[in-house]
């Protein structure tokens, strides 16, 4: 698959149904430069450019499984996603109503490395806990994944995982949402204080 | 908030920038107590730190700041209490002080840098060039079966100085015009601690066995207003890989690790922590 090119992110509207919701749901994805968010770690203010932070009902965060299998850059996958994550914060673009996903992505080649695959995914399970730790205040809740979705190894299921992923953005937001307040007008006890003022032609 | 500088002084390979990067891991991780808290991401050199951090997390050895330049790293530090500080830490070549020694000279960014009042003084504690004796030499060339030349001249270097005759001028020269600003802190880091720790020294006892001549003048050649401490110290818990060498057991060793701030051990008196702000809180602690 092509990298996605820095600069200007694209942005995707899918039109989603399921069988298990009443309401089908708009999702606006965005496609943009892995690099460019990770840019923010060293000027947390560069996050202030991206809209689709402060705009998304669900931040999504991938955690490369290839790289959680090598044991040097593993460590490195838990700093990106924490350092990330605490720059989106400290620029002031995460949303109290905000829920997160944290997706461990290439599951089958996890399951390839029978030797690595189960301390790697364990290992993911960590960085989510992590996540949990430093971030719970931040979003209304956190959630994490495993899926294939472009497998190069027979061990998982084209697309495996993709299904849950899509059924927890298109649940319910925790977005505000505006409603109606009836209006309420209090009576007076007194006679004298529910007289209102005439209007009329002044005659003066 | 605080303005509070620090200056690293040590000669080249001493594990300064060794020690920024896991400083740098260990106060944005937060996997293990610090003493000192990373107030906001925001700071100055924020990609090389990003680097050298990366490195350090890999356990590969850093590139030598001589070749990739002298930097001054800012950090934004609390005690998670009502104190900040804004932490100047530059990230000067070993060889910038090694030429104080040989050269009797130092650039003027430097010698801004010097004038901080808050001082680490980093030894590796493995690398230790111990004076030469010259019946020694002749001992141990017999004993290896070398023949010796009498009469054949090698004209001293300045650079053929032991490790702590070097340190000691250093110091000198900070309690002399133009560096002298009177009062200051000196924490005395001996990096690699984890290569000597079997020696079961204390770090003030080591110091005392194997640098005496900077032991000495710590205790009387230093004005009484400086204040010293002794910090053993291992930034990486054992020796790394070159960036393009095989991987060693020591450094897959580290790998292995689940929370890299373990790999960090920091030693004074006689308490171990993994908090490597130790040193940072000691210097930056009001008296």
């Amino acid at each position: 698959m092509e990298r996605t090119q820095t600069g200007d992110a694209t942005y995707f509207h899918l039109d989603l149904a399921h069988s298990g919701f009443v309401e089908n749901r708009s999702a606006l994805l965005a496609n943009r430069a892995g690099e460019d968010y990770m840019d923010t770690q060293t000027d947390p203010t560069l996050a202030n450019d991206f809209a689709e932070l402060h705009l998304s009902d669900c931040l999504t965060l991938l955690a490369d499984g290839t790289k959680l299998l090598d044991l040097g850059l593993r460590h490195q996958v838990r700093d990106d996603i924490c350092i990330t994550l605490r720059a989106f914060q400290e620029a002031g673009v995460t949303r109290p109503w905000q829920k997160l996903a944290i997706v461990l992505s290439k599951l089958d080649v996890i399951r390839a490395n029978q030797d690595t695959g189960e301390r790697a995914a364990r290992f993911f399970e960590s960085i989510v806990q992590d996540v949990r730790d430093q971030f719970s205040q931040s979003f209304t809740e956190i959630q994490s994944f495993r899926v294939a979705a472009s497998p190069s190894a027979p061990t998982a299921v084209r697309g495996e995982g993709m299904t849950e992923l899509f059924a927890y953005w298109m649940s319910e937001t925790g977005r505000l949402k505006p409603s109606n307040v009836p209006i309420t007008t209090q009576i007076a006890e007194r006679a004298f204080g529910r007289l209102r003022p005439v209007k009329g032609p002044s005659n003066g | 908030m605080d303005k509070q500088a620090v200056v690293a002084l040590g000669l080249p390979g001493s594990g300064k920038t060794t020690f920024l990067a896991a400083l740098w891991h260990l106060i944005t991780a937060m996997k293990v107590h610090a003493r000192l808290k990373l107030v906001r991401l925001e700071a100055g050199e924020a990609s090389y730190l990003k680097e050298i951090t990366a490195r350090w997390l890999q356990a590969k050895r850093q590139e030598r700041t001589f070749h990739s330049g002298n930097r001054t790293v800012t950090l934004k530090l609390g005690t998670g209490t009502d104190r900040e500080f804004d932490f100047a830490f530059p990230d000067i070549a070993g060889e910038a002080f090694a030429r104080m020694w040989e050269a009797r000279e130092c650039d003027t960014a430097i010698a801004e840098a010097l004038e901080a009042p808050a001082v680490m003084l980093f030894i590796h504690a493995d690398k230790i060039k111990a004076p030469g004796w010259i019946a020694d030499d002749v001992a141990q060339s017999q004993d290896i079966g070398i023949a010796r030349t009498v009469g054949e001249q090698t004209n001293w270097q300045p650079q053929f100085a032991p490790t702590q005759v070097q340190l000691v001028d250093l110091l000198r020269c900070l309690q002399e015009n133009p560096l002298d600003v009177g009062q200051r802190k000196l924490a005395i880091v001996l990096s690699a601690w984890d290569q000597v720790e079997a020696e079961q020294a204390p770090p003030d006892e080591f110091l005392k066995l194997h640098l005496p001549l900077l032991h000495q003048y710590i205790e009387h050649g230093l004005s009484d207003s400086w204040a010293v401490c002794v910090f053993g110290v291992s930034a990486q818990g054992a020796e790394y890989d070159d960036v393009d060498s095989e991987p060693s057991a020591d450094a897959q060793r580290m790998r292995e690790m689940d929370i890299p701030s373990m790999r960090i051990k920091v030693v004074v008196g006689g308490t171990t922590s993994h908090d490597l702000t130790e040193p940072l809180f000691w210097l930056l602690e009001q008296n």
